[in-house]
């Protein structure tokens, strides 16, 4: 006999059917134990030679197969998880497993299945809300970029920004901060992001309950669902901020770090604001106008950015941290006057639990985020920002963190990706450069592409609008062939000279013409049936 | 000769759906915006053409297409 029993099925399928269908899996699932068989396969016409070492080159044929949305790292990660699994099988027992993984076609795709499964759900849960707080910012960077305008008249933002600031600002487009660390932060950046991703993750189960509660005070659920990019982009961002902070002093204007321009314009703004604010002791006035510019902002909007700074200040020195913390609150305290401190009165009871936690020691992030806000409350100067930071201290468990393993913030990043991925459909640029090229018959500069692609896009806004006036005016809701060559005739392109027709024939192919032109075809048919 | 890519059915769609998302486009209208697309690079073509004849230059600049992108584009309004 040739073998286990798992050997006799290639013999007993047809061979073409069975190759074209299962050689894959047994490469995938067998190739390290299969080496050996092959000299013993060489009896039967078993066509093997393609195969690769790793299974991933045909792993990815049949992925693309299946499902075209994967994305390449979604790829690797699975054809990383299953590798070590294959290994592992082919440890296990060679010949053993050779049987099993030989005898039964499900393996290689219940592999793919079981690498599916393993991807931690929650990681879709996470994309969820991180395109929603993808999409919130982008609502946010809008807003901000309108206020930003306004608040540049403000002097005290002129004496905290240069010209640089507004100009990376305007310019940054970005939806989340990319983590660029600078030279001085790098070293005490990583430190306290582990900390930090490893104290949040237990905060989740927190987070919900106290959402929950919180639901009065705090804006809705989507609000939450920003958390996690901003969290990260905390994460980015403060430990630059904290240490520019921390390094200068107080009354000192803050330079913009130098891998500022990734971050996103709405925290900037807030560093602005923030960095305003420490002006605030010197400068009682400017305050207001920086509440003239935020009042126009939504209450979410300004928890978030309560939010920030708390989480900023987590993260800090309890100097700085406190600094960030008061403004923060001052900032909201300026903003909505008598409503928080209204608020203020119904939170006393929450704050006063949330006080009892503070008294555990400043390890995890959350601990350290109430050490600070009670350190705040205590030692704060103003009666104003006592109420305030019981605001802060109230809002501040819902905020919690969401769990950001880098895992999450692999899928916040390409989440974060996937609606920039999403784009807007533009027609192939290496289209365009052919038919171009062809119709012109001598060469064409790179640049002159460049305008060329630009005038098509303008076409096309063109064409949509002129088809739709002439579909509205007919009263329809569809853009039927009609209109088309109404356009054409508008444009000189059919005359009574050349008939649309005509057109068709010279210019598209065979397959689009026969489409178009009935063609009427003895015993009565027509093509296309009309 | 070379073969001629079949039309972009939809993209095309896509694209005015992205411009006029109430706009429907009956079944083979595409292919007649298609035509018109082709026509309207073929103008620009000969436009930018002449114009890089007029410079006496071997080859399409952007200036040539720019220029020839602010006739056609006037032509083409409907």
């Amino acid at each position: 006999g040739q073998g286990s029993s798992g050997l006799e099925t290639p013999q007993a399928h047809r061979g073409k059917s069975w190759r074209a269908d299962h050689t894959w899996m047994i490469t995938l699932e067998c190739w390290p134990t299969l080496k050996p068989w092959l000299v013993y396969f060489g009896s039967l016409e078993m066509h093997l030679p393609d195969f690769v070492p790793e299974g991933t080159v045909i792993t990815a044929l049949h992925m693309s197969r299946k499902k075209k949305k994967f994305s390449i790292s979604e790829f690797e990660r699975g054809a990383d998880e299953r590798l070590p699994r294959n290994l592992g099988k082919a440890e296990s027992g060679s010949s053993l497993s050779l049987q099993i993984s030989l005898a039964t076609p499900v393996p290689p795709e219940s592999v793919e299945k079981r690498g599916l499964i393993r991807r931690p759900k929650n990681r879709k849960t996470v994309n969820v809300e991180a395109f929603e707080g993808g999409v919130e910012q982008n609502l946010l960077q809008i807003r901000a970029q309108n206020y930003l305008a306004e608040s540049q008249a403000t002097s005290m933002i002129g004496m905290t920004m240069g010209t640089s600031d507004t100009e990376i600002i305007l310019s940054n487009t970005e939806l989340f901060a990319q983590p660029q660390l600078g030279e001085q932060s790098q070293a005490g950046f990583s430190a306290p992001e582990q900390k930090l991703l490893k104290g949040k993750s237990p905060m989740q189960g927190r987070k919900a309950s106290n959402a929950a509660t919180e639901e009065g005070i705090l804006p809705d659920v989507d609000a939450e669902e920003g958390m996690p990019e901003r969290l990260q982009k905390d994460l980015a961002w403060d430990p630059e901020h904290t240490d520019q902070m921390a390094a200068e002093s107080r009354g000192r204007a803050v330079s913009p770090s130098p891998s500022s321009e990734n971050i996103p314009e709405e925290q900037r703004e807030q560093r602005e604001h923030t960095r305003g604010s420490s002006y605030a002791e010197q400068l009682p006035g400017a305050e207001e106008q920086v509440a003239g510019v935020e009042y126009r902002r939504s209450r979410r909007e300004l928890s978030w950015d309560l939010r920030h700074s708390s989480a900023t200040s987590a993260q800090y020195p309890e100097k700085s941290g406190r600094k960030l913390t008061k403004e923060a609150v001052e900032r909201e305290a300026e903003l909505d006057g008598g409503a928080v401190i209204g608020e203020v009165g119904d939170s006393e009871e929450e704050m006063t639990e949330e006080e009892g936690e503070t008294e555990e020691p400043e390890s995890e992030g959350k601990n350290a985020l109430m050490l600070v806000v009670e350190v705040s409350w205590r030692g704060c100067p103003r009666g104003l920002s006592i109420d305030c930071a019981r605001v802060l201290v109230t809002r501040l468990p819902p905020m919690l963190f969401s769990p950001m393993p880098p895992r999450a913030q692999q899928a916040a990043k390409r989440t974060a990706t996937a609606p920039r991925r999403k784009r807007e459909p533009a027609l192939p640029s290496s289209l365009v450069k052919k038919i171009f090229s062809h119709y012109v018959k001598v060469p064409v500069a790179r640049d002159a592409f460049k305008v060329v692609e630009k005038c098509v896009e303008v076409y096309f806004r063109q064409l949509s609008n002129d088809l739709e006036a002439y579909t509205m005016h007919a009263r329809r809701k569809t853009v039927e062939e009609a209109d088309l060559e109404l356009l054409m005739r508008r444009q000189g392109l059919v005359t009574d000279k050349m008939p649309l027709h005509v057109l068709i024939e010279r210019h598209l192919p065979l397959e689009h013409r026969k489409l178009l032109i009935p063609v009427a075809m003895s015993g009565n048919k027509v093509i296309p049936h009309k | 000769g070379r073969m001629k890519r079949a039309a972009p059915r939809s993209t095309l769609r896509n694209l005015i759906k992205r411009h006029k998302p109430q706009l429907r486009l009956a079944a083979n209208a595409d292919l007649l915006v298609h035509l018109n697309f082709l026509l309207f690079l073929h103008r620009l073509a000969e436009e930018a053409r002449a114009n890089a004849f007029e410079n006496k230059s071997k080859t399409i600049k952007s200036e040539h297409a720019m220029a020839a992108a602010k006739v056609i584009l006037k032509k083409s309004r409907g």
